[in-house]
């Protein structure tokens, strides 16, 4: 049953994505009231799915590729609906609607189940250690989105290209300020998240293993965090400079999961 | 024709002659009710704006009324240098509903798209509304009319990219200003040199919330003059470098033969990265900004040409989505008219409708007489049953005659139900309005 929820609420974002593509190509300003309907229906349906998981295997999705990704997407797509309150950034929609449904593909794709062996985290450190962790990816993604709407933009108004891209996009100043907020929130997010992992294993084993893909790959992905925080906030950088390093930051460290998950065996339950 | 348009607007006279014809919104209800006071007016709406004056009145007599209307803009012009009658057109029927729909789509502007307009429409239309007792403007032909009308723009300005983009230099100017700072609210803007588009460009920013604006001109006098108009502030010339860090907006229009602003001088007064952006506009013709200038990071530089190319993309966008505006146009004015046809079965169903009454009243009152032994809840469900009867038996025919009097096919079918019922000939579709 709760795949069935998930793949409406796939179905439905697909279907947002479509909508957004379409207003873009077209050059228009602004979103339609159709795609906040498919974005809150799909995060409903997607809502349901999780509680529907939860109900069937007495666990939440955190555990395992499939369900991880799922919820991942939820994340995604909730930052997705927030922003929809907002008429000036509902635009970032262009990028988050699509990564939402490909995180949610996905993870149908993989399938959402539990994996029995991987589930040792068990209890309150794991759901609140993976759960911070995710709302921080997803804070990132939010903020690399901003940030290379910004430097296309930026591009555009720059070069007098006029066209799609400068009528669809949201102004230089809301994409910063919401790169800034979503890049603020994804540290301290994944920080703690960072944290709660590291006490668990100093609590349960014999503190971090170094030599753990999933640790390299997690301080990693924070230290290129707060690199593209400090060029945020350095009074030497300017923003457009700040959105390359967030875009660039967050492209190496998607790149380091992807080799990592693809070429070392110990990987495979990454995530 | 029921409906009739009288007036003037931008194609038919020049701006002198408008604003002579043009009525203080002070002045709008005592001509709506100098109009209502004569024969042949049931129902009258006045718009008075700086592009257009006009009349839209539903008419009982319009031999009576135009004449009278004529009048009443002719002394609000005075004197003219022609009879007022040369720059008034008069639009009847289907094509004066039409007019008054293309009006309020921003067809029939000076720029085209323009949304304003639909505002002064709404606007014109609640003064009109204002009016009540004996002097009543708008009842429930023109409640539809006005109604129709401005739902009419707003669809066009949904379903079509009529009003989309800049028309004119200074909004270009205030749309990319907005697409780099977002809201321009709280913003710091300069204007170099004080021409008559610096300070149209700079007026429409500050009717954008900029917060802060420092005039900077040779002619100290004339910078004044800008910076009170503005509510801002008059700086010297030879400070204009001094306060440019503070400055988010610049709009440079001097009549310098040389570019005030060079790379090099640029570079020494600003020798920092700029962290955040600086909007240039550069409305000077010679230009007063170093183009290299635009190539600096964070720095936007815009010329007119730029501003200029702006504004004529923009209107061949509007002018391609003309078509798509005019069908929308065709498709309501038809929507209206099929309405008010209907009304012409009105009066007739009212009078049906009365008659049947009567007789079902008069029926009733027999059969209750001979029916005492009736509890009261009885007789209330004898009462029901006949007025329950009698809606049945009339919905189908009433139904059809409104659709046979929207398809403009009621002569025969209400003279042949008048004969079948006894019904009197009465007033047509004017009545029913009143």
């Amino acid at each position: 049953m709760h795949v069935l929820a998930y793949a409406v609420a796939a179905v439905l974002y697909l279907a947002a994505s479509i909508r957004y593509a379409l207003r873009f190509a077209q050059g228009r300003r602004g979103t339609t009231a159709l795609v906040a309907v498919l974005v809150y229906t799909g995060v409903l349906s997607h809502a349901a799915g999780v509680a529907l998981y939860w109900a069937s295997y007495g666990e939440p999705p955190l555990v395992g590729l499939g369900p991880s990704l799922a919820s991942l997407g939820l994340l995604v797509a909730l930052a997705l609906a927030g922003l929809g309150l907002f008429s000036s950034a509902r635009a970032v929609g262009l990028i988050l609607a699509p990564a939402a449904s490909l995180l949610l593909l996905l993870a149908l794709l993989i399938g959402i189940q539990p994996t029995g062996s991987e589930f040792a985290f068990r209890g309150p450190w794991l759901v609140f250690h993976v759960s911070v962790s995710f709302i921080g990816y997803a804070g990132w993604l939010v903020a690399a989105a901003a940030a290379l709407m910004y430097l296309l933009q930026f591009r555009a108004l720059k070069h007098k290209h006029l066209g799609a891209i400068f009528e669809f996009f949201p102004p230089l100043e809301t994409l910063d300020r919401l790169s800034e907020w979503a890049l603020v929130i994804g540290f301290s997010a994944l920080t703690l998240g960072i944290a709660v992992g590291w006490a668990w294993t100093i609590r349960f084993e014999q503190g971090l293993r170094w030599g753990d893909p999933k640790v390299i790959w997690g301080v990693l992905a924070w230290l290129a965090l707060l690199l593209a925080l400090w060029a945020r906030f350095s009074r030497w950088r300017s923003t457009r400079q700040a959105a390359l390093w967030n875009v660039a930051g967050f492209a190496v460290v998607s790149v380091a999961y992807l080799v990592a998950k693809l070429t070392i065996a110990e990987a495979r339950f990454f995530l | 024709m029921p409906f009739a348009v009288v007036g003037l607007n931008h194609r038919t006279a020049p701006i002198e002659i408008r604003e002579r014809f043009a009525f203080a919104a002070t002045e709008v209800t005592d001509a709506l009710a100098y109009v209502l006071q004569g024969k042949g007016v049931a129902e009258a709406v006045l718009i008075s704006t700086c592009n257009r004056t006009e009349f839209y009145l539903h008419l009982t007599d319009p031999d009576e009324a135009i004449p009278r209307v004529i009048k009443t803009l002719a002394a609000q012009a005075g004197e003219l240098p022609k009879p007022a009658e040369r720059y008034l057109y008069i639009k009847r029927g289907p094509e004066a509903v039409e007019h008054l729909f293309r009006v309020v789509s921003g067809l029939d502007s000076m720029v085209l798209g323009e949304v304003q307009v639909q505002g002064q429409v709404r606007d014109s239309y609640e003064a009109a509304r204002g009016l009540t007792g004996t002097r009543q403007a708008v009842r429930a032909v023109f409640n539809r009319l006005f109604q129709s009308a401005l739902s009419v723009g707003g669809r066009v300005r949904n379903e079509t990219r009529l009003s989309e983009g800049a028309a004119s230099i200074p909004s270009a100017a205030v749309d990319l200003a907005r697409k780099i700072f977002g809201s321009l609210r709280g913003r710091r803007g300069m204007v170099l040199g004080a021409g008559d588009m610096g300070e149209l460009t700079l007026q429409c920013l500050v009717d954008e919330g900029v917060a802060s604006v420092m005039v900077a001109s040779r002619n100290m006098v004339r910078a004044q003059r800008v910076a009170e108009k503005s509510g801002g502030e008059s700086v010297p010339f030879a400070d204009f470098w001094d306060r440019l860090p503070e400055t988010d907006i610049l709009i440079t229009s001097t009549a310098a033969p040389h570019a005030m602003i060079t790379l090099e001088e640029f570079r020494r007064r600003l020798p920092g990265k700029l962290k955040s952006p600086l909007f240039v506009v550069d409305i000077a013709i010679p230009r007063d900004v170093e183009p290299a200038i635009g190539d600096l990071p964070n720095v936007f530089l815009y010329s007119v040409d730029d501003l200029e190319h702006i504004v004529t993309a923009n209107f061949e966008r509007r002018k391609a989505e003309l078509p798509k505006a005019e069908t929308i146009i065709d498709e309501e004015v038809e929507k209206f008219w099929r309405w008010y046809s209907g009304l012409r079965a009105v009066p007739f169903i009212r009078h049906l409708r009365e008659q049947a009454e009567t007789v079902r009243q008069a029926e009733l009152d027999r059969a209750l007489s001979q029916l005492e032994h009736l509890s009261e809840a009885d007789r209330r469900r004898v009462e029901r049953l006949t007025r329950d009867l009698l809606k049945k038996l009339l919905h189908q025919p009433t139904s059809r005659m409104r659709a046979a009097a929207e398809d403009g096919r009621e002569h025969d079918i209400l003279e042949t139900a008048r004969f079948l019922f006894g019904i009197e000939e009465d007033g047509a579709g004017e009545n029913a309005a009143k």
